[in-house]
């Protein structure tokens, strides 16, 4: 009864159906001001009964002119910028950054540094990853209980990152050429207790929540995003992954360490939002495993290069891409250096939260406007990304 | 109420006979009136201390020890608040729409046993009144939407109004396989039917095959029928806010939530008296000892409903409201018509344990064909490959 | 085994559990009531930062601050406001007179900890600063931001450690170097730009100048900073000897030097706001001493040992050897310095 998707954009419910019955159609804003919208979100919906005809998406009530003002504060003032760039997950922001400026002036990062960096990475996933599915949960009507049980287990990670970096979540921890200080051995065993107690938490969330009957109904086949689709408007991330995107960023690039260790990408076929649900979960099992080499395997070193300076510090002219597989997505930096080096010329963020909102209105036609929150729940986006 | 007058003349003798009428009038009143309103606010604080501890946390506990006070303290609070009503609204309408709709969840009240013998009011069809009373309440919910003025609120009633109507006629069609085992329409008789047994306890209706379906039904019903999780689109928060009571402040939101509770608190009350056999427990009996003690037993299986529901909402996602129409019409209703049919073959096949099975088996055989006919293609448990 | 309803039903037993579990098990009410409980926050934990100074008997004289002003040049929201005190001749202290941080505005970063070449601005852990007022209030002024050595010990024992140990270590290296200095001393009289360290007060190589007092009159054409210059210099020319270009008395934490901070109408570069090729270029025409002074930090931060002009005529004087002691400039004055000399030499 649904058209398939045409370039208009607009289709009819049932062909043939104008004329029977006199129906209004009705214009209604969801956001900016509402439980759901993970942020300051505003989505203009024009529906017909409960089904969405048209969705447009607006964004913008959060922007805080972060690419400006790196223009003018040197190379390492706009690294607690980044923090707040996806305030969730500041540790892979800041990694993105770093990475971004030490491919443009060429540093090369000690190894005990890389390894520190992929276990606070990939501590920052599974944070991630259980906290969208608590909050997408939340906005399906389950009154916060798995909600909350992620967040308990998001505590004793952020306790981590405070005994490590000195901040929950505005870690401010990566530095160009390395991390800011070193984990210590009792940073290392409160990881290696953190990861040895997660598969028990994540068996408990999924006996919860995979096999529930109310949410096999309310997710499968809601929002599904083809493949092609997902390919031509560069979804990144856990999104692409459930269309049938085999795309990693850390298998493609590997950068870091992330060639050393052995773990799979799960991948989804259909595209709804129960893949995007579960590819995440199988995602956050994988990411113990990567957890569970690093510790094991973190040699003894320096933790950062010891040629960059904090002060002063210059890039040669040029430019440069520096992405990294956040766990929301491809997050890239573009850094242009002119002459005398002190700022950036030109600094531009790629969010990938942005990227893959603008496939909204294509998942959620023909849907129910209930589904319009749990589609954009499970795009999993936050707002300070989007608006940067 | 008669037997209470002819108790009181009994024991006044000399006393006048109007006074005495008035008398016999206001007690079940004042009852009714003290101890279900308390229960309710008593119930709010218990089902956000459960709650809490389901999710790992504290309930309220600052409002005096344990939380005693607060629903003392939130009733003030929603008392001393500013009364705002929207500058276009239909004045009459939202100001009559609270008060429609704590009225008729109190009127149910009178028809619910409490003890042996102990009604307010002995109606003959006392489980047809309370249907009608309970119907009543849908004209609440459709006036709040409406005079909000609020496309959401609209929204909301709209939903809430296709809820409620769908739930019934299931739920009434489960009490008549009750009404149709006693004989009576009375609540006193239904009641007084599931005493005897071994304890008190085995007449029970649930214990029979189409007792326990019919129970299982009239829960789902009565579930919709007060809107809660699973059921509680007409007020799903993140989707619409608040639904038809969005534009409602004050004293009138908390008698739309006096409303809800009151419906639920006695609907588990008549789930009880129809299903769980009342006030009937061991020791149960008429007399004074006998009386005090069902009443007793009243009050906790009354408590089991209500954790019950409480664990529900605790658990399970809200469904969407196509789903749950689907649900209602093709699942309950076909349902609830085996299960007169079946109370039917109970009442003619004299032989116990042949009505056993018989019975069972058709029950059985109908369920697992209609899951297998109303279940939405495609909605199971998937597994994942991994990308190569 | 999996009936209709399984999930559902597995669900209501993982509630369950959480339910039951939460009056046994402490991992399963993860609560901490505040107030009357509290979060053991971590060692490095970091709010706001905080000045530290060594003495509680005059925390405003042992503060280990010279203003700098580096931390406010570093700050990503710029939140921090420096003025430099300045005694009753307008001579600078090397210390603040006004450092105000508005907490509503910084980050929290800990850039500022970073950069600081003194160890002075370290980072709190004191989460508890709400006040009732948006503006004023929020402002922390130099009286709330001193806190004691000690009390840094107290909430991060292994980094004030570490602290200590490395400041001890640099006092005794200055020590030594003083030392030998103290005693060639006697000989270099009139040399007074002796490179004395500013804490060891051993070696006060002031005594040992004999010089006469000088006073330019009030009504020369002069400024305040220049008259002041001009007396301390030539006061240090001895009967008959020719003038020394360097600093006319030891550079002690509050010694008689000309002026810094602001850029002065002799030395247009003396501003540390202005970069490198900046200041370079406004000494192009100017003597060697004052290219080298242009190379350097401009802060007068002491950290060499001088403030920028002793420094560099020290340099040109050949007294001191070492390019590598401007803290403020790093690396890339020590480069600059090293061309410059090098230039010099060939020239």
């Amino acid at each position: 009864m649904i058209q398939p998707l045409t370039e208009g954009k607009r289709f009819t419910l049932v062909p043939g159906s104008e004329g029977l019955i006199e129906t209004q159609k009705l214009e209604v804003s969801i956001g900016p001001q509402h439980p759901s919208t993970h942020g300051v979100f505003r989505m203009d919906c024009m529906l017909d009964g409960e089904t969405v005809i048209a969705l447009k998406p607006v964004m913008g009530y959060l922007h805080r002119n972060h690419e400006q003002l790196a223009e003018r504060m040197a190379w390492l003032g706009s690294m607690p910028y980044t923090d707040r760039l996806d305030y969730f997950n500041s540790m892979t922001n800041n990694w993105a950054y770093a990475l971004a400026v030490e491919k443009l002036a060429g540093i090369k990062v000690p190894e005990r540094a890389d390894y520190v960096r992929v276990i606070m990475s990939e501590l920052t996933r599974i944070l991630n990853h259980s906290c969208v599915i608590g909050f997408m949960l939340q906005d399906l009507g389950a009154w916060g209980t798995p909600l909350l049980y992620a967040f308990r287990e998001r505590e004793k990670i952020l306790d981590l990152f405070e005994a490590v970096s000195g901040s929950r979540m505005m870690c401010n921890y990566m530095r160009f050429g390395g991390v800011r200080v070193d984990m210590t051995a009792k940073d290392l065993a409160a990881a290696k207790e953190i990861v040895s107690r997660f598969p028990h938490f994540l068996d408990e969330f999924e006996q919860l929540l995979t096999t529930n009957e109310v949410l096999l109904a309310r997710t499968q086949r809601i929002g599904i995003l083809p493949k092609e689709l997902a390919i031509n408007a560069s979804i990144s991330g856990p999104m692409a992954r459930a269309s049938g995107m085999e795309y990693d960023i850390r298998k493609i690039d590997k950068y870091g360490v992330y060639g050393r260790f052995d773990f799979r990408v799960p991948v989804g076929d259909v595209g709804d939002v129960y893949d995007r649900y579960y590819v995440r979960v199988l995602e956050m099992r994988e990411s113990i495993k990567i957890l569970q080499q690093a510790l094991r395997d973190i040699p003894a070193g320096p933790h950062i290069a010891p040629e960059v300076k904090l002060r002063n510090f210059k890039i040669p002219p040029g430019d440069g891409y520096g992405r990294i597989e956040a766990p929301k997505g491809e997050l890239g930096f573009y850094l242009v250096s002119d002459e005398g080096g002190k700022q950036p010329y030109r600094y531009h963020v790629r969010p990938p939260s942005f990227i893959n909102l603008t496939t909204l209105e294509d998942m959620c036609l023909g849907h129910k406007v209930a589904d319009v929150v749990i589609i954009l729940g499970s795009i999993d986006i936050v707002l300070g990304e989007v608006d940067r | 109420m008669e037997t209470l007058y002819q108790q009181l003349r009994s024991w006044f003798a000399h006393a006048p006979d109007s006074v005495l009428f008035w008398v016999s009038v206001a007690i079940p009143i004042i009852f009714v009136i003290s101890v279900f309103p308390g229960i309710f606010a008593y119930t709010t604080l218990v089902e956000r201390k459960a709650l809490g501890r389901i999710q790992n946390r504290f309930g309220p506990n600052r409002v005096g020890r344990w939380g005693i006070l607060q629903p003392i303290a939130d009733g003030l609070k929603l008392l001393i608040k500013e009364d705002i009503v929207p500058r276009r609204a239909d004045k009459l309408v939202h100001f009559l729409a609270p008060v429609i709709a704590v009225i008729p969840s109190i009127l149910l009240f009178s028809v619910v046993p409490v003890g042996t013998g102990l009604v307010p009011v002995d109606l003959n069809i006392g489980i047809l009144f309370a249907f009608a009373v309970s119907t009543a309440s849908v004209l609440a919910l459709f006036m709040g939407g409406w005079a909000s003025r609020n496309k959401f609120s609209l929204l909301g009633a709209m939903r809430a109004v296709a809820q409620v109507v769908s739930y019934e006629v299931p739920m009434v069609l489960a009490a008549v396989a009750v009404v149709m085992a006693v004989g009576s329409l009375s609540t006193l008789r239904i009641a007084r039917a599931q005493a005897g047994g071994v304890l008190n306890i085995t007449n029970w209706f649930v214990f029979r095959p189409w007792g326990f379906v019919g129970f299982v039904l009239f829960t789902i019903g009565a579930m919709a029928e007060s809107a809660r999780t699973p059921f509680d689109i007409p007020e799903a928060e993140s989707e619409i806010i608040a639904g038809y009571h969005t534009e409602y402040s004050g004293f009138k939101f908390a008698l739309f939530q006096m409303g809800e509770y009151l419906a639920s608190i006695a609907m588990a009350g008549i789930t009880v008296t129809m299903f769980l056999g009342g006030y009937n427990g061991p020791g149960s009996g008429p007399g004074w000892i006998g009386g005090l003690i069902s009443m007793f037993w009243f009050f906790a299986k009354l408590a089991f409903m209500i954790a019950l529901n409480i664990w529900i909402r605790g658990t399970w996602p809200r469904v969407r409201v196509d789903q749950l129409m689907s649900f209602a019409w093709k699942m309950l209703l076909p349902m609830s018509i085996i299960n007169i049919v079946a109370v039917g073959f109970w009442h003619y096949i004299t032989i116990r344990p042949l009505a056993w099975i018989i019975t069972t088996l058709w029950l059985a055989l109908w369920f697992i064909t209609l899951a297998k006919l109303a279940a939405t293609e495609g909605v199971a448990p998937r597994t994942y490959r991994y990308a190569s | 085994m999996g009936f209709i309803g399984k999930g559902l039903f597995d669900g209501m037993v993982v509630t369950a559990r959480n339910f039951v579990g939460s009056y046994f098990d402490k991992e399963r009410l993860v609560t901490v009531q505040y107030p009357e409980e509290r979060v053991q926050t971590p060692e490095n934990s970091r709010t706001f930062p905080f000045l530290v100074y060594d003495d509680d008997k005059s925390p405003v004289d042992t503060m280990r601050c010279v203003a700098c002003k580096i931390c406010e040049v570093e700050c990503p929201p710029q939140c921090i406001y420096i003025v430099m005190d300045r005694d009753e001749k307008g001579k600078p202290r090397q210390r603040p007179k006004v450092f105000d941080i508005d907490i509503s505005v910084c980050m929290q970063c800990q850039i500022c900890v970073e950069v600081c070449p003194f160890d002075a601005i370290k980072m709190d852990n004191d989460y508890e600063k709400s006040q009732y007022g948006r503006f004023d209030e929020l402002v922390e002024h130099l009286p709330d931001l001193l806190k004691s050595n000690e009390y840094y010990n107290r909430i991060k024992p292994t980094e004030a450690s570490a602290v200590d140990a490395k400041l001890k270590a640099e006092k005794e290296k200055k020590a030594k170097k003083a030392a030998p200095a103290a005693a060639a001393k006697p000989a270099a009289a009139p040399k007074t730009t002796a490179p004395a360290a500013p804490a060891s007060t051993a070696s006060k190589p002031a005594a040992a100048a004999p010089a006469a007092k000088i006073t330019i009159p009030e009504d020369a054409p002069f400024t305040p900073e220049q008259r002041q210059w001009l007396s301390g210099f030539l006061s240090t020319i001895p009967a008959g000897a020719a003038p020394v270009t360097g600093a006319p008395a030891p550079p002690a934490p509050g010694a008689q030097t000309p002026a810094a901070g602001a850029p002065t109408g002799d030395w247009p570069w003396h501003d540390p706001a202005l970069g490198m090729q900046q200041r370079l270029d406004l000494a192009k025409s100017a003597s060697l001493a004052d290219k080298l002074m242009a190379a350097m930090a401009q802060t007068d931060c002491h950290a060499c040992g001088y403030d920028c002009r002793g420094y560099a005529d020290a340099i040109a004087g050949g007294a001191e050897k070492d390019l590598s002691l401007c803290l403020p400039g790093e690396a890339e004055t020590a480069d600059m310095l090293k061309k410059l000399m090098e230039e010099a030499g060939k020239a």
